[in-house]
């Protein structure tokens, strides 16, 4: 990514909405939990 | 090219101009320009795209749609042996069982915009060459044809869209000719455009995709809810009518 500051001739509206940012595209998910050995 | 024209009031009269249409006391005559960047690769694209359009047929705006270049991963192999599963699973190094439950998450919100995901048969790949396809498309009044074609062969589908054969397939399914689509492939006639959208991307800080900016004034980050569309396009749509 650049060094130089971004010009944006547009206002960003407030928020954000799922993005793939990068190779981060995918919600976190935590295994699922382990089931107790009877 | 400003000839990609997503239009909820389609009618013209005899001469084939637009008429006027009028939602919410608005002069709506002329379509509102959105700027998307976007990757074919990205899933929150494709959701984006939907939630855009649900947005706009809601606001009762016309708009003019221009895709933009942005490639996320330029590191990814045109060729890889393997689901994108295992390719996430590889990548972040993390279980495939994992990897599996975030691309289900993801699957499970396609499907609320009536997507419907099929990660086992994605085939991942570099997209530069499908961008360049995309500009192809734009040159001939095509893009938003050729956009919804790429994600849906990559997402729904399990095509490849990452060589110049699965590519002039999905240019002519959209009525392109596929000969011209694959001397412009080859030749890489639209590198040169590719780079200048991703040039524009970073002079203007975009980091994530989708990114929307609507006639030039607003920009959204991310797949937003269709109300966050709507409510821009008929902010804008006043201050048009206001201007004149």
């Amino acid at each position: 990514m650049s060094d130089v500051p971004a010009i944006q001739p547009f206002t960003m509206l407030p928020g954000a909405g799922p993005a793939c940012e990068g190779d981060d595209c995918l919600p976190a998910a935590s295994l699922p939990e382990a089931q107790p050995v009877s | 090219m400003r000839s990609l024209i997503h239009d909820p009031f389609p009618h013209r009269d005899s001469a084939g101009m637009r008429r006027r249409g009028v939602r919410f006391g608005l002069d709506v005559t002329d379509p509102v320009k959105v700027d998307v960047w976007s990757d074919v690769a990205c899933p929150w694209c494709y959701i984006g795209k939907r939630k855009f359009e649900e947005g706009a047929r809601t606001a009762g705006v016309p708009v003019e749609v221009e895709y933009h270049s942005f490639e996320l991963s330029p590191d990814t192999p045109v060729d890889f042996e393997g689901s994108a599963i295992e390719f996430l699973s590889g990548h972040k190094g993390i279980p495939l069982q994992q990897a599996k439950a975030m691309t289900d998450q993801v699957s499970a919100i396609a499907a609320e915009v009536g997507l419907d995901y099929h990660y086992d048969d994605i085939r991942h790949t570099k997209t530069l060459l499908a961008h360049e396809l995309s500009h192809f498309a734009k040159a001939s009044g095509k893009q938003l044809d050729v956009t919804e074609a790429l994600f849906k062969a990559y997402f729904e589908g399990g095509g490849h869209i990452g060589h110049v054969d699965d590519l002039v397939a999905i240019a002519e399914s959209v009525g392109l000719d596929g000969a011209a689509a694959r001397e412009a492939l080859t030749d890489h006639r639209y590198a040169g455009d590719v780079q200048a959208d991703l040039a524009q991307a970073v002079a203007y800080g975009i980091r994530g995709v989708p990114f929307f900016v609507i006639d030039g004034k607003y920009g959204v980050s991310g797949a937003q809810a269709p109300e966050v569309f709507a409510g821009a396009l008929t902010q804008v749509a006043a201050e048009q009518a206001a201007a004149r």
